[in-house]
């Protein structure tokens, strides 16, 4: 579950200030955040993925307040238990799609290395990317690439996954496989999904939906 | 942390730009290794130099350069200086003081030295002759082992010695010679060269020759006029290139043998007080010829080497500390160029120390390698060293 209360965050030399009194996200529910573009959905994520800290409040995953934790634990927290997929993919270019869905397994979780694999595999049969396995990220398209962030994110079995605009790139046959995957496999394991999206055709398939302009308190400030 | 993962990654990163890691490898490498190498070469010669210098205890040549005549006579050096006399070589033997071996290593055969000398040498080296039998005769050899591979001669076959000047048609003339045996190796300069009886070295300077013999009446060229007892021959009489069982009694010297050239001549004294007197005998100002301790010029010829070194390891050092900067501002622009990788690991969950350690690993990896290559070659310089050091010399 994701929990955040009374957070309040500004970029250093930045006029834009973001202030969310209260956000949750329980367990096996698939939460949409809409807005424009610059509102603030990737800062949020970013936030409540722990990567950037607020300066008040406090940002909880399953119960542990990740906000205060130091870098090196709150890597390994994150590492561990929460799943990204990013708006530019960020996947490595020098690294096949295998090694770069297993990226996790390389940073750290080397313990789990035949579970995340054995869930890589499953993943990337699901969103058809399994014949690329042995591929670099150079020598695919902007959808499978994105489909590679999605399998690195999800095979850890994380308890929180944080997507920033998932299927922006996807057609739409493909956007709604992908999104069905995200959050079937988010009910299936009880996975708190947080989806920043504008891409409203795709909206009626979350649990719940929220405006960031109405969860940002200080609605009336500039762009980031 | 996984050890092992990041191991991978960095592994990963390297073998992605296979070149670029390769060159700041090698660039290393010959940083590490140029300094090191010189060192080992000089040291390595340093003790070969010494070690044929003591088996050689003393050395008689012309006056000039000590280092050249001791180079000259133990590493068959091309001659810079000019001959010693075989009267001044009979000399010496008349002193008896010792031993005397006579040195002639002005000629070349198969780019090989050819060495005119006697019996007495083989003995001071303790060269043995692994295949064939000893030379018996004018015009026969023995050669060293490493010629023998290099060129794939062998007792029975048969070398021929170097004109000096393609274009000198009153000079020197090739020789062929019989090699009757092939030498163990010793590992030295006398691997690659080809002995001779050193009055074989002075039928390939001229001094001697065989033809036909004139006082046939069916020989060409030789016509005995009327009335006369002296045979002029003229330009069609056959000189012969090779020495024969048949043609070897037709062999014969021309001027005085006391003037027949020498490189030098080996001295073995009998005793410490042999050797002190036939050094007192040279110390004449006046006299023609100079008596060299092998081992003082190679100490000598050390000294200025350590000198070259020192010099060398000084540029050496300027150039390595020039090419460990090249190659960290390398890695520092390379890691800026990732810094959006590195925050993709950072985002995902690698910490500030395991980025770290990636970035330390990946420049280990580097720095090993270049050691390991350096080692290697480093390794190489040392077993190669003798034989370097012979192609430098010659």
């Amino acid at each position: 579950m994701l929990r955040v209360e009374e957070i309040e965050f500004q970029y250093p030399q930045s006029d834009y200030r973001l202030r969310i009194d209260r956000f949750v996200c329980q367990a096996a529910q698939a939460t949409a955040i809409v807005g424009p573009s610059g509102c603030g959905k990737t800062t949020f994520l970013n936030l409540a993925a722990g990567i950037l800290h607020p300066s008040r409040g406090a940002v909880s995953v399953d119960g542990v307040e990740i906000s205060s934790l130091g870098d090196a634990m709150g890597a390994t927290f994150r590492l561990a238990r929460i799943g990204l997929i990013f708006q530019e993919f960020e996947l490595v270019e020098h690294l096949a799609v295998r090694d770069n869905i297993l990226l996790p397994v390389h940073l750290g979780l080397r313990s789990q290395r035949a579970a995340i694999e054995a869930e890589a595999k499953r993943l990337a049969e699901h969103t058809g990317i399994a014949g690329y396995w042995r591929m670099h990220p150079r020598n695919l398209s902007h959808g499978e690439r994105q489909r590679v962030a999605i399998c690195r994110a999800l095979s850890t079995k994380p308890s929180l996954v944080l997507a920033d605009e998932p299927t922006g790139n996807l057609d739409p046959l493909n956007k709604r496989k992908v999104l069905d995957v995200m959050i079937n496999t988010a009910r299936e394991r009880g996975q708190c999904l947080v989806v920043a999206t504008h891409d409203v055709e795709l909206l009626d398939a979350f649990d719940a939906v929220v405006q960031f302009e109405e969860l940002n308190q200080f609605r009336e400030t500039a762009t980031p | 942390m996984n050890p092992g993962g990041i191991a991978f990654l960095s592994w990963k990163h390297l073998s992605h730009r296979p070149m670029r890691s390769l060159t700041l490898v090698t660039a290393i490498a010959l940083t590490l290794f140029f300094p090191r190498a010189l060192q080992v070469f000089i040291s390595e010669s340093e003790d070969v130099l010494q070690e044929r210098a003591r088996s050689t205890p003393l050395l008689v040549g012309p006056k000039g350069s000590s280092i050249d005549l001791t180079l000259n006579s133990l590493y068959f050096t091309p001659q810079q200086l000019p001959p010693l006399t075989y009267a001044a070589y009979e000399k010496l033997s008349r002193q008896r003081f010792g031993t005397t071996i006579p040195m002639h290593s002005r000629f070349r055969a198969e780019d090989a030295p050819v060495i005119g000398t006697s019996l007495a040498y083989f003995e001071l080296r303790e060269l043995m002759v692994d295949s064939g039998r000893m030379i018996t005769r004018l015009g026969d050899c023995v050669i060293g082992a490493q010629l023998s591979a290099r060129k794939n001669l062998k007792a029975g076959d048969t070398i021929t010695s170097s004109p000096e000047n393609v274009f000198d048609l009153a000079g020197v003339y090739p020789l062929r010679m019989r090699i009757t045996g092939v030498l163990a190796p010793n590992h030295t300069a006398d691997d690659d060269a080809v002995f001779v009886d050193l009055k074989t070295t002075w039928i390939i300077e001229g001094l001697a020759h065989g033809h036909q013999d004139l006082t046939d009446p069916g020989t060409s060229g030789a016509p005995r006029e009327s009335g006369e007892k002296v045979v002029r021959a003229n330009a069609s009489v056959i000189e012969f290139n090779e020495i024969t069982d048949g043609n070897i009694t037709s062999f014969h010297f021309h001027g005085d043998p006391g003037t027949y050239p020498l490189s030098s001549a080996i001295l073995v004294p009998r005793d410490q007080k042999q050797r002190a007197l036939a050094l007192a005998a040279y110390q004449d100002k006046d006299a023609t010829a100079q008596m060299v301790i092998p081992l003082s010029a190679v100490t000598d010829l050390a000294d200025t080497l350590f000198a070259t070194q020192r010099l060398a390891l000084a540029a050496f050092r300027l150039l390595g500390v020039a090419a460990l900067g090249l190659a960290s501002l390398v890695f520092l622009l390379s890691f800026r160029l990732r810094e959006r990788e590195m925050l993709t690991y950072a985002k995902i969950g690698a910490g500030r120390i395991l980025i770290g350690t990636l970035k330390a690993v990946e420049v280990t990896i580097v720095v090993i390698s270049a050691m390991i290559l350096a080692r290697v070659a480093v390794s190489l310089t040392r077993s190669l060293a003798t034989d370097l050091l012979s192609r430098f010399l010659n």
